[in-house]
């Protein structure tokens, strides 16, 4: 009976006017975290085509792969060959098209006889049309050679943004699958040289088709200096591949270089830790503080409800309402990282952030509905909402210092940090932080190992709990039991 | 049918109680009315009744069903009809009846049904899709009383509901109120329009200072009627002779500047005019009003205030 009434509050929040300003407000910031990335779409969806070929007794045969940024096969995209004889002898070119089928690949023979070409390779994908010529050396038969673009090459790791994988795309002769293939790594932590003797590598893992991803487990520290090698050895251990060196920041971003977990971190845990208490507190002067101290509530309590239905669908509707804002915005958050880095924030994080945003909507929600029983007109709840807002947002950082002082602290030492710690637990509005910092092992951009500080995850559930249910229970209790 | 038991409203410790052990109850098919000064008591009363305010003791009882601890079942045999209705300013009429309707059970197209017609009926043809802010005050409550009327209710409960509406909008709530009491609905309704609990009420209820002082019914009031009345009469001088021979006739005289008032006269006052005339009193106006619900209602807050003294 109460459903069709919650969802026309569900609705009514939502489509106020206040509400759907500051619904627009925060997804519109949202945007703001563009200029944050600091980078253009440096991976297009689509990477240079890889192309080897080589030649038998039928003619030319050529093996194109299409992948995107992160080594993942690109079907559907048109690859054409030309082969124009040197010095023209009048007679015909040898041309053929082909479109790469769902494992990326796209196999071509042109049956020209053995002589000297020149080679026209045009590819054309979703993101343009790529073009160029050049002559064709002359190989001995069965001689695999990649005429465009690299064996080895980097790509982005499809859960990690700040990792690059190795793409390996080879052909044994006569374009064989390369099977019992191997790749070897070597880290160097130095400009010195390497010569890629295999005794000397570490085994990273044997191909099983003509292009292959693999993730070294390379340590996270790789210093400037840092130099990774890999190499391809055939089944009898002689060299397939000569090494191909990379530099280890290549690999691994450091953790001062922009990602997208750091920089939603940092969005979420300044702006919209901002914001979304602010649209809660409209959202539930809105819904219930205006109706309640306006006497508007009572038109619906004479209706067949109990008091405590009535609060309960009120405050539901209010916490689905407003969440739904704060979704919103991690979404688009979420997204617009997506189309500069390519990879989605990791699900726990965006999880739990999400349900941070929920505690302090809760809270924020649960003690407007709680004040509305208190005071006696809607400027007071306003004021005082508005007071406690400025001072848990604004303020705060003061009242850090304050604490810190009193411990006897100064900033940036233990003291201060215990301070921080501590405040975060009894401000909903930095709920998101205290989640941030327990996600991260720091604040403040200061490593620590905060159940030193008495930041452990069952701490972190029970004050979020508690921010969800105190208020709301206070609130419950007087729309139950008082006028 | 309502029964009000003992009920009870301490909104400060330190004020005495709004309303202190009230009892009564309207039967089905009664128009009862329900009468009191300003801070009587009259609205604390309803709105526990119909289960916006809470008692802090007693309680109300709605066709069987506790409004304080069956409240929905209780809600959904009332319709109430505030002094000043108070909805959502920024909702149209025609989805806040919807909206309300949700907490009936009834349907969404039942719902637009019924809102169609209740507004209809209430003569809000028209304006179903204007915001109720931009409504006037006897609109708001005939809006109101379309709102009370959606599950079609076995009890209303109307406060004030006369006051601050047009000529036509009483004859409307009259009408109403007497086809509801036809129906067999049973009806409590405040009014200072003492003449209209008159013409209406089978019982009348008196709440003086938060107390039920009386209830007295439809015969009650019409042999209190047949006790006499007030005669106001205007001299061009008022004399000591005058007052004299008016004191002789009964009840208590009042002399206001040339007006004499003689309360609760049972003579007949052409005869008084005559024997004025005969001894020389120039006389400009005299008015017998017969007693009725007003007369009844002061007469019983004065002995209750003699007797609290």
């Amino acid at each position: 009976m109460i459903i069709r009434p919650f969802l026309y509050d569900l609705k009514r929040t939502i489509t106020s006017k206040s509400v759907l300003i500051l619904t627009i407000i925060t997804l519109l910031i949202s945007l703001t975290i563009i200029p944050l990335t600091g980078i253009n779409s440096s991976f297009p969806g689509f990477s240079e085509s890889n192309i080897l070929y080589y030649r038998d007794n039928t003619g030319y045969h050529f093996l194109a792969y299409s992948a995107n940024q992160f080594g993942e096969p690109v079907s559907g995209t048109s690859v054409g060959i030309t082969l124009t004889p040197t010095p023209p002898s009048g007679t015909m070119n040898y041309t053929q098209t082909a479109r790469t089928n769902n494992t990326g690949l796209a196999f071509l023979t042109l049956n020209a006889p053995n002589a000297t070409y020149y080679v026209a390779i045009s590819t054309t994908t979703g993101g343009g049309v790529g073009k160029s010529s050049f002559p064709l050396r002359s190989w001995p038969m069965g001689h695999v050679e990649l005429i465009s673009g690299r064996p080895m090459a980097t790509v982005v790791d499809r859960t990690n943004a700040a990792k690059r994988d190795i793409q390996v795309f080879y052909a044994a002769p006569f374009g064989a699958v390369p099977l019992g293939y191997s790749l070897y790594y070597k880290v160097v932590n130095s400009f010195s040289s390497f010569y890629g003797n295999q005794s000397e590598m570490t085994f990273l893992g044997n191909l099983t088709g003509y292009h292959q991803i693999f993730d070294p487990p390379l340590p996270n520290n790789l210093n400037e200096t840092s130099q990774v090698f890999f190499g391809l050895f055939k089944p009898n251990n002689s060299t397939a591949l000569y090494t191909s060196q990379f530099a280890g920041f290549e690999l691994r971003q450091p953790q001062t270089r922009i990602n997208g977990t750091n920089i939603a971190t940092f969005f979420f845990s300044t702006i919209l830790s901002f914001f979304m208490p602010l649209v809660a507190i409209i959202g539930s002067y809105t819904s219930y503080g205006k109706d309640r101290l306006t006497g508007v509530l009572e038109s619906v309590l004479a209706r067949p409800v109990s008091r405590r239905g009535l609060a309960i669908s009120r405050f539901f509707s209010t916490i689905v309402a407003v969440g739904i804002a704060g979704v919103a915005s991690v979404g688009l958050v979420d997204l617009i990282l997506h189309s500069v880095s390519g990879t989605f924030l990791p699900q726990d994080f965006t999880l739990a952030i999400m349900a941070a945003l929920l505690v302090e909507v809760a809270a924020f929600t649960g003690l407007v509905f709680f004040l509305s029983h208190v005071v006696k007109s809607t400027g007071a709840l306003l004021g005082i909402m508005i007071g406690l807002f400025v001072v848990l947002d604004f303020f705060w950082t003061l009242i850090i210092l304050l604490l810190t002082s009193l411990l006897g602290g100064t900033l940036g030492s233990e003291v201060s940090l215990q301070a921080a710690i501590l405040s975060y637990f009894a401000n909903p509005a930095q709920f998101i932080t205290l989640v941030n910092a327990y996600l991260f092992q720091s604040t403040s951009g200061i490593p620590i190992q905060t159940s030193n500080f008495g930041l452990t995850l069952p701490a972190l559930v029970l004050d979020g709990v508690l921010w969800a249910a105190v208020p709301f229970a206070i609130f419950l209790y007087l729309a139950v039991n008082r006028d | 049918m309502l029964e009000i038991k003992n009920l009870t409203k301490i909104f400060s410790p330190r004020q005495g109680p709004a309303i202190s052990s009230v009892s009564f109850e309207v039967k089905n098919g009664e128009i009862v009315g329900f009468v009191g000064l300003n801070g009587a008591g009259k609205t604390t009363t309803i709105r526990i009744a119909v289960g916006v305010s809470l008692p802090t003791a007693g309680t109300a009882i709605i066709d069987g069903h506790d409004i304080t601890n069956e409240k929905p079942e209780a809600s959904k045999s009332i319709g109430w009809v505030p002094e000043i209705p108070n909805y959502e300013p920024n909702a149209k009429a025609w989805t806040m009846m919807q909206y309300l309707a949700g907490f009936y059970g009834i349907n969404r197209t039942e719902a637009k049904k019924q809102a169609k017609e209740l507004l209809s009926s209430v003569g809000l043809s028209g304006f179903e899709n204007r915001k109720l802010r931009t409504y006037s005050q006897g609109m708001k409550k005939r809006f109101s009383l379309a709102v009370s009327l959606i599950s079609n209710p076995q009890n209303f409960l109307f406060d004030e509901v006369l006051n601050g509406l047009d000529p036509e909008g009483i004859h409307f709530f009259r009408e109403l109120m007497l086809a509801q009491r036809k129906l067999g609905k049973a009806i409590l309704l405040s009014s200072h329009i003492l003449t209209e609990i008159e013409n209406l009420a089978d019982r009348v209820v008196f709440i003086h200072r938060g107390k039920l002082i009386k209830t007295a019914t439809r015969d009650e009031l019409a042999s209190y009627a047949g006790h006499g009345g007030v005669l106001r009469i205007v001299l061009q001088n008022v004399t000591d002779d005058a007052v004299a021979y008016l004191k002789t006739l009964g009840g208590s005289i009042q002399v206001e500047g040339n007006s004499v008032i003689l309360s609760n006269f049972q003579g007949d006052s052409s005869q008084v005019n005559a024997e004025l005339v005969k001894r020389g009193f120039s006389v400009q106006e005299i008015k017998h009003e017969k007693s009725g619900l007003e007369e009844y209602f002061f007469e019983l807050i004065h002995k209750t205030e003699a007797a609290n003294r």
